[in-house]
């Protein structure tokens, strides 16, 4: 006579090593293939299209040089001092400051004080003829 | 009655003391999904200038890169600098509406501005009206 036996399930004992693996190769790929860089932009259009010309009365000639310096009304004013142009702004805020670089200024130091001209409310900017 | 010792099997260790490295690696794999975008490397290795400016950038119609030593690429092409107007005139002759073009600058910050602007210059003659800059947020300085 047959006696039926309870069967014992066997737990079935899954391997590590090939998940590891795959997960390894995820993540070096996902380590080589991304950037952290958090892009944005500076929109630069031609003057025509972005200002109604008549408007802007005035225009103000800026000279970035590279000792961190900008040169405004034949006056070298160091790049921690913008209350000259704070006050040109205060006096007439619809003036277009024509920014140009010297030699050596690197793009840095010119979208850092674009920067800076922007916070304080300018909103007539002009680069090489390019209107910001 | 005497009591036979039985032998017992030795529980598999092994992979316990992997599980610890699982999980890092896990977090880490997490980590690089959800934070990092995937990006295409490009044909001029650029670092770009940082700027305080919010505005998230879009999709251009096309990319021009400038490096430091004033090499450039337009949509991954490289090209002489002397012949940007022209190659720029070309690309731009097949756009329905020209005044809608979009052109994108990613230039090295160490790019000397008087570069840029004869670049930009050069973009103005092509006929392009729409350009953008391409910045990186600026990193908080811990000073």
């Amino acid at each position: 006579m047959l006696l039926e036996t309870a069967q014992v399930t066997k737990r079935r004992i899954i391997s590590l090593t090939p998940l590891i693996d795959v997960v390894f190769i995820l993540l070096l790929f996902f380590m080589l293939s991304s950037g952290f860089t958090h892009w944005r932009q500076m929109d630069i259009t031609a003057a025509s299209d972005s200002y109604n010309l008549d408007e802007i009365r005035v225009q103000y000639t800026l000279l970035l040089h590279p000792a961190d310096e900008y040169e405004f009304n034949n006056k070298r004013y160091r790049m921690g001092n913008l209350s000259p142009l704070k006050q040109l702004l205060k006096d007439d805020p619809r003036g277009m400051l024509v920014i140009s670089a010297a030699e050596h200024v690197s793009t840095q130091q010119l979208v850092d004080f674009l920067d800076n001209l922007t916070k304080m409310g300018a909103q007539h900017l002009s680069l090489s003829g390019l209107a910001l | 009655m005497m009591i036979l010792p039985t032998e017992k099997k030795p529980p598999n260790h092994l992979d316990d003391n992997v599980i610890p490295l699982i999980n890092v690696v896990f977090l880490m794999l997490i980590f690089f999904m959800l934070a990092g975008q995937l990006t295409t490397s490009e044909q001029i290795a650029i670092q770009p200038p940082q700027s305080s400016q919010t505005k998230p950038m879009v999709e251009h119609e096309a990319v021009l890169l400038v490096s430091a030593d004033d090499r450039m690429a337009l949509d991954d092409t490289l090209i002489e600098a002397d012949m940007l107007t022209p190659v720029l005139q070309q690309k731009i002759a097949g756009h329905p509406e020209i005044q809608l073009f979009t052109l994108l600058v990613k230039t090295d910050a160490m790019l000397p501005a008087s570069a840029l602007t004869d670049v930009l210059k050069q973009v103005r003659a092509a006929g392009i009206l729409k350009v953008s800059l391409a910045t990186q947020t600026r990193q908080a300085s811990h000073d």
